[in-house]
Formats: C-alpha cells, sequence, structure tokens
C-alpha cells in the first residue's frame, strides 16, 4: 500500500501531520479516480477502398479516427497503427470486407510490432468475402499494432471497408 | 488536480472547509468507484425460438432470453432485436450465431449493427453441417445507441436459425 494513515486514539490531539496525510491520499485519489474508467482506446476506420495484391499480407491504411482519447493513432502521418500507450493487456479487434468478388481465401490478421499475433481465415463461396479477428495480449508502451489483409484470388482486388480497434483492458507494471 | 485539500499546521483550528473538501471528495470516489467497477454489459439470446432467415433478405435476430443485464439495457418486450448503449463509451459488442444451410457453396453472412446500420461483418462458407461463428467489433456508441445482430445467406429456401446471442460490454468511459 503506498499510503499509510496513522490509527489515532481517544484523548490525543491528532498531529497535522495525520491531517496532511490523509488530505494529500485524497488529492491523489481524486487525479486516479477521476480516469478510471476512461482506458486507453483508438478506433480506426476506412470506408473507401484500398487495393491489395495476390497473396501478400498487407497492413490496412486507415481514414478515419472514430475514437482515440491517449494519442494512440494518427491517420495522417501513420494510417496503419495504433500504438500502446503504456504497459498493460489490451483487446484488438479487426475487421476487413473485400468488394464483392470470388476471393478464395480471406486472411485477416493483427500483428503487434509486424509479429502476427492472431489471424482469421475465411474461405469466400460466393458474394463478399468479410471477417473479424480478435485478441487479448499484453503489450509494452510503444509496441505497435497493425490489421492485416492477405487473399489469394489470384490478382489484386480492392478491400471496400475495414474497423480496427484497440483498448487497454488491465494495467501492469 | 481535481481537488486541492489544504495543508493543516500543528496548533492551528482545523478550517471547517478542510473536512467539507475530504468529504466531498470521497463522496465523489464512491459513486465513481461503483461506476467504474460495475460496468454495464448485457447478454441476450434466441435458444430454441428458430426464427427463419428468408431468401435475400435479412433477419435481424429477435432476441427472446435476457441471460444478463446490470444496466437495463435490454427491454425485448419493447426492442425485441436490439440492446441500447446506456452511456457514452466504448463498446465491445459479439454476435454468435448457427444455422445449418446443408450444402456446400454456400455462405452465412453476419454482422454487427449500429442504429441499423453495419459496422462489422463475417461471411462463413458451408463446408458441411453447421455454418456460424462469432463477429465481434470495437465501436464508440453514444448513450441511446442500439445494437443488433443480422443474418442473411444465399441459399434458395428459408432456414432456421438454430442458436444465436448478442453480448454488450462496456469497456471504456470516453
Amino acid at each position: 500500500m503506498a499510503v499509510v494513515i496513522p490509527d489515532v486514539l481517544h484523548g490525543l490531539a491528532l498531529d497535522a501531520s495525520w491531517y496532511n496525510l490523509v488530505g494529500n491520499a485524497v488529492e491523489a485519489h481524486d487525479a486516479a479516480i477521476a480516469s478510471l474508467g476512461v482506458r486507453p482506446a483508438a478506433i480506426l476506420t476506412r470506408s473507401t477502398t484500398q487495393s491489395i495484391p495476390n497473396a501478400t499480407e498487407t497492413p490496412i491504411q486507415f481514414t478515419g479516427e472514430e475514437h482515440d482519447n491517449a494519442n494512440m493513432a494518427n491517420v495522417a502521418t501513420s494510417n496503419t497503427n495504433i500504438v500502446c500507450p503504456r504497459n498493460g493487456v489490451y483487446l484488438a479487434t479487426g475487421f476487413a470486407a473485400m468488394v464483392a468478388t470470388t476471393v478464395g481465401q480471406l486472411i485477416v490478421s493483427l500483428a503487434l510490432n509486424g509479429s502476427m499475433i492472431s489471424q482469421s481465415e475465411y474461405q469466400e463461396t460466393s458474394g463478399q468475402d468479410a471477417g473479424t479477428v480478435a485478441v487479448v495480449r499484453y503489450c509494452t508502451a510503444g509496441q505497435i499494432w497493425t490489421a492485416r489483409v492477405h487473399h489469394e484470388n489470384g490478382a489484386a482486388i480492392n478491400l471496400s471497408v475495414a474497423r480496427f480497434g484497440v483498448v487497454l483492458l488491465s494495467e501492469m507494471s | 488536480m481535481a481537488v486541492d485539500i489544504p495543508t493543516v499546521t500543528n496548533g492551528q483550528p482545523l478550517d471547517p472547509r478542510w473536512c467539507r473538501l475530504v468529504g466531498a471528495a470521497l463522496e465523489r470516489h464512491d459513486a465513481t468507484l461503483a461506476q467504474a467497477v460495475y460496468r454495464p454489459a448485457t447478454s441476450v439470446s434466441n435458444w430454441g425460438g428458430f426464427p427463419s432467415i428468408p431468401v435475400g433478405a435479412e433477419l435481424v435476430i429477435p432476441w427472446i432470453t435476457v441471460d444478463h443485464d446490470n444496466a437495463a439495457a435490454a427491454d425485448l418486450a419493447a426492442y425485441p432485436t436490439t440492446v441500447r448503449a446506456v452511456r457514452v463509451g466504448v463498446f465491445l459488442v459479439i454476435g454468435w450465431a448457427v444455422a445449418e444451410l446443408g450444402a456446400t457453396g454456400l455462405s452465412l453472412a453476419m454482422s454487427v449493427k449500429r442504429n441499423g446500420a453495419d459496422i462489422v461483418a463475417n461471411d462463413f462458407a458451408d463446408t458441411s453441417g453447421w455454418e456460424g461463428g462469432a463477429v465481434y467489433a470495437l465501436l464508440k456508441a453514444n448513450a441511446g445507441d442500439r445494437f443488433s445482430v443480422g443474418l442473411a445467406h444465399d441459399k434458395t429456401s428459408a432456414v432456421s436459425l438454430t442458436y444465436s446471442r448478442m453480448d454488450v460490454a462496456l469497456v471504456s468511459e470516453v
């Protein structure tokens, strides 16, 4: 425990240091509690097409920020990345949909510092192919999440819409 | 820092303002902690209702059971297909469903919706037997926004939905 408030006894005048310990603790709690329910989170979106080469793991380039309360993303300067602001356990989700075609195979994956962490594979049968992926993972401050797609249609095809979110679930030292 | 508690000095009477500041801050902490600990979370399901997914049209799943709801977010009598966001925040929404198309070469498309608009989708291809799985999204919602799950298929006859579920959880205030 970071703060130890001395016990008090009947009949003894309280030392000012007791009050100041309490006052300082209340001040510290006030700042911490105010942000307790607000976790660092970023959600990126894309609603325009992006050409995805055949058989190539391709980071999705995002164009919109639905939410970012911790400067985790900046689509103007780095449109593929969400950066972990501090050590902790994060939930990441990804989504991609391709334009209607015969895709064959679609893989939607999440990568951390360029290494694949989790992926979902979908087999196209007809119409539009789309898929989601999610993972819970410990990350350190500065590590970079990306959402990627891979297909084996035989030629480049367009991604039509995508979404990518990362939220801190739990602090860790 | 939101609150500034004055420093106390030995030998001087305690100013009542000190006590009021501490008391008010503790009351505020109590309310904020309760809100942070008990996050809104709701699970609804359709287990055994077997609604029909029509040909060439989407079924927005009607829920028949509230499995968990700590925030009065579900009102299936008035809104059988949706769960509402009880306050602004970042939500995790998971849709899960299983149906049996019963033929290869077909697909079951599942989407999570916010206010009726698709947010994310999965397209599950049929290879044999049961088709289905989960679709999930992190999304920001305003208080009163409504979440739902849609299903469609490309079979030439109607398909019964076997099992389905939607989970909605607030993961962060904004």
